[in-house]
């Protein structure tokens, strides 16, 4: 029996391994054997901090305001304005903003001569994203790039990928 | 000798008819079996007793209204968990999770009073509800939530499947993770050893 069998069937029970394999695995492996009983530390703690069963009074005073509750009639959302309501808005809004920047920006363009300031654009980004920037500038211009290592290190546990193996089972669900 | 008495316990499906049928006392069982159950699984999402008891609130509001959506195609106790879970999930991106653990929790029970006191176990309950409280809150929502499903609700893949709309293998992996994670954290805990 392979400890990776071993160790996918202590974390997600099939009940279809063979017990007696199982055992035997188990107590020539000390690697398999130590997952064991880091398996059963964790069913202990989670068996001692389970919390108390709620009484019936707890149960009498939280289902009169549940019926109650249930009776009002449901809050309706607020209903969104229409689509073509919301892209004109939004439509005016960003025309006015351009009109402003434009005429900003030809005022700043007289007053410095034309000569303005290299941009800076400011990213950030998880370690390994690609960032893909257009440059408009005059041929020649040579873009400068400062990378700061201060960026957050994505945690594995947000990740949320499902694993190879279990991927498969999917695949197969899929059919 | 006198006779076992046979209690006899209505079917929740038997319940859900008579519920949706306008009895009330049907409706005030059917919650009332699964109360404690939703409690737990509310509880351990949120990690606040408080919290716990707000969730579980509104999803019994929002299921007592809808009961007439339940289809049958699930249980309905994983139909409620579903709406149990996803009203703990709305409460706990609204408010983060809280890691307070009450005090007095320790002092509700009889039996679990016994086990915090053995000194021979070695074990400070409140100690280790933190300790696993602090763990479960570095796992991703949906990873915890499938361990939760899965150890405390005590569903089976192809339920947690349902609640968490997901394929099967996907809730395997998730639960694998959740456990490789938790203890991974949990190793070096006082008490465990």
């Amino acid at each position: 029996m392979r400890c990776d069998t071993v160790i996918r069937e202590l974390s997600t029970p099939s009940g279809t391994l063979d017990r007696a394999a199982l055992a035997l695995h188990l107590a020539d492996c000390p690697k398999c054997a130590s997952f064991s009983a880091q398996v059963h530390e964790l069913q202990t703690v989670w068996d001692l901090t389970r919390p108390a069963e709620p009484s019936a009074d707890a149960f009498d005073a939280m289902w009169t305001r549940v019926v109650i509750a249930a009776e009002q009639p449901a809050l309706v959302p607020f209903a969104p304005a229409p689509r073509w309501k919301r892209w004109g808005l939004a439509s005016m809004v960003a025309a006015q903003a351009a009109g402003l920047l434009i005429a900003g920006g030809l005022a700043w363009n007289h007053r410095t001569g034309g000569r303005a300031s290299a941009p800076v654009m400011e990213f950030t980004a998880r370690p390994g994203t690609t960032l893909i920037v257009t440059l408009d500038g005059p041929a020649g211009t040579v873009p400068t790039v400062h990378v700061s290592d201060e960026s957050v290190v994505a945690d594995a546990a947000d990740t949320d990928m499902v694993a190879a193996d279990f991927d498969v089972l999917n695949y197969m669900e899929s059919l | 000798m006198p006779e076992a008495q046979a209690v006899a316990v209505t079917p929740n499906e038997v319940l859900v008819d008579q519920a949706r049928q306008g009895n009330p006392a049907a409706r005030e069982e059917l919650f009332r079996r699964h109360f404690g159950i939703s409690q737990r699984v509310a509880y351990r999402l949120l990690g606040n007793e408080e919290d716990a008891q707000d969730a579980v609130q509104d999803a019994f509001v929002k299921a007592l209204r809808h009961l007439d959506d339940f289809d049958g195609r699930s249980g309905f106790l994983t139909w409620l968990l579903k709406i149990v879970h996803n009203a703990a999930l709305d409460a706990g991106r609204k408010r983060k999770r809280r890691p307070t653990v009450r005090i007095d929790d320790a002092e509700k029970g009889g039996a679990e009073a016994a086990i915090h006191d053995d000194p021979a176990l070695g074990l400070h309950r409140e100690d280790l509800k933190k300790s696993l409280n602090a763990a479960l809150d570095r796992l991703s929502p949906v990873t915890r939530s499938a361990f939760v499903l899965f150890a405390e609700a005590g569903l089976s893949y192809k339920e947690i499947a349902i609640v968490q709309d997901v394929p099967i293998g996907t809730i395997m992996s998730r639960i694998f993770s959740a456990r490789q994670k938790l203890q991974s954290y949990l190793e070096g805990v006082d008490g465990l050893t």
